[in-house]
């Protein structure tokens, strides 16, 4: 027997306006792009819309339910590398506007990244001159493996090697 | 959390705005399914005034309903040490399209608060898998084949409480008040059984009938229709009680059926927001890695 206590306009319109900003954050916080992680919220609160007439209180509330759907959404975005829209196309939902720059600055308050960026100084700091330095080339700077070869004089093949490694030797530092 | 300010985000705005606006168009929709219904709604009481009156003039067929409730109701009791297992089918239409969720519950029925869950619904982008024991709530992360598991506060509800709903609840208060009218035999996909129908507060405004074997009355499903015009049709579940064998006992956790599965577990209330476990990769969830038993 249906549980319909998100259905109600206004019901569902409050989970909305209580769950929203902890989504957006634990998006931004995973995918570190703003524009996807906006994309990966209205995906889900579409989803959880569709799904409304469903919801039932397991004791914990709305936001386990809301947040099962959202490590939905991120697994797939992680396979697919792109967002799906099923969910909003089903509900109808319009596409969203390019984020303001406004909008861009208050994601990045919200997800809060100091803790993690500190903790990403502390192990860059625990390389060696050379891992930071292919590091800086590849992940900073983005720059293609023919260019960071010349740049360190050695083959593109070992190239990929020292990145390789040197994010191998980064996780360890993060994870220890 | 936010509850009453509004997002100061825009996106996040402009996103209540369509979504509210959608509510609104889908909540306009639904008075005129109520109003289709009603049409057939009285056709069907003009049926059923019918039937009353032949059943008044020529005499109960079955004979001895109310003793056949009263067996119903004492077979619907859930013995213990074995596992129930229900499938419910939801039939909903959304945008137009007819979809179907399905779920799947494994609940031992000496102790409720031992339970899995698989829901498949098509608008979650894949199925979301849940678990409870008498210590214990989880959910199932098929890409990382992670089990993210939350430990009970030690005065938890009490043992017993469970987060599952077990439907039968509300076919065994209608059976036990005897809410329920008798259909006599019927013929549910190929199985002779019996059918009780029923519409009590209970169930909100659906219409639901119920099935059971028509030997010893033990549940085979129950179909509920919904009468109010919300988004859902039609809600079909089958039960069965399982022997608590060590393979079907392994179907009321997350361990049992995802062995080697990572597990990750947290006290329950100590992680962000009180609500979620997100992982030791969160730099918010340090506090839960640090306190996770054995971690």
């Amino acid at each position: 027997v249906k549980d319909r206590a998100l259905v109600a306009p206004d019901a569902f319109v409050a989970f909305y306006r209580e769950h929203a900003e902890a989504v957006l954050a634990f998006f931004a916080r995973r995918t570190l792009d703003a524009e996807v992680a906006a994309d990966l919220t209205a995906e889900t609160f579409a989803a959880a819309y569709a799904a409304r007439a469903r919801f039932r209180d397991h004791g914990d509330g709305a936001a386990h339910w809301v947040f099962g759907i959202a490590r939905n959404k991120l697994s797939r975005y992680y396979r697919s590398s792109r967002v799906e829209r099923d969910a909003r196309d089903r509900i109808g939902l319009p596409d969203r506007a390019p984020l303001s720059d406004d909008d861009l600055t208050r994601i990045d308050d919200l997800a809060d990244f100091a803790p993690t960026g500190e903790a990403v100084r502390q192990a860059l700091a625990e390389l060696s001159e050379a891992d930071r330095r292919v590091l800086q080339l590849r992940v900073v700077e983005s720059r293609p493996y023919p260019e960071i070869a010349s740049l360190l004089g050695c083959s593109e093949q070992a190239a990929r090697v020292r990145v390789s490694r040197g994010l191998q030797r980064l996780d360890g530092h993060l994870a220890s | 959390m936010r509850s009453d300010a509004m997002p100061e985000i825009s996106f996040l705005q402009d996103l209540e705005s369509d979504l509210r606006a959608i509510a609104e168009q889908d909540a306009l929709r639904a008075p005129r399914r109520r109003a289709r219904r009603r049409v057939g709604l009285a056709t069907a009481l003009g049926a059923l005034v019918t039937a009353a009156i032949v059943f008044v003039v020529i005499g109960n067929p079955i004979g001895g309903a109310g003793s056949r409730i009263d067996a119903a109701a004492e077979a619907a009791v859930a013995p213990p040490n074995l596992i129930e297992h229900t499938v419910e089918l939801t039939r909903l239409v959304e945008s137009g399209q007819t979809v179907t969720v399905r779920q799947e519950r494994w609940v031992a029925t000496d102790s409720p608060a031992s339970w899995r869950e698989l829901n498949d619904d098509p608008a979650d982008g894949g199925p979301i898998e849940q678990a409870e024991s008498p210590t214990t709530v989880s959910s199932y992360d098929a890409t990382g084949a992670v089990i993210y598991e939350r430990t009970k506060p030690v005065n938890w509800k009490g043992a017993d409480h469970s987060m599952a709903i077990d439907d039968m609840n509300v076919v065994r208060r209608a059976l036990a008040d005897a809410s329920v009218s008798d259909q006599g035999t019927t013929t549910l996909d190929g199985q002779t059984v019996e059918q009780f129908d029923f519409g009590s507060r209970d169930t909100n405004g659906q219409a639901c009938s119920y099935y059971a074997t028509a030997g010893d009355l033990r549940p085979v499903a129950l179909d509920c229709t919904n009468l109010l015009g919300h988004p859902w049709l039609s809600s079909h579940t089958t039960y069965e009680w399982l022997d608590p064998t060590p393979a079907n006992s392994a179907l009321l956790s997350l361990e049992g059926v995802h062995p080697d599965a990572r597990i990750e577990s947290a006290p329950l209330g100590e992680c962000v927001q009180g609500q979620h476990y997100f992982g030791p990769s969160d730099p918010r969830d340090a506090p839960c890695a640090v306190n996770a038993p054995g971690g």
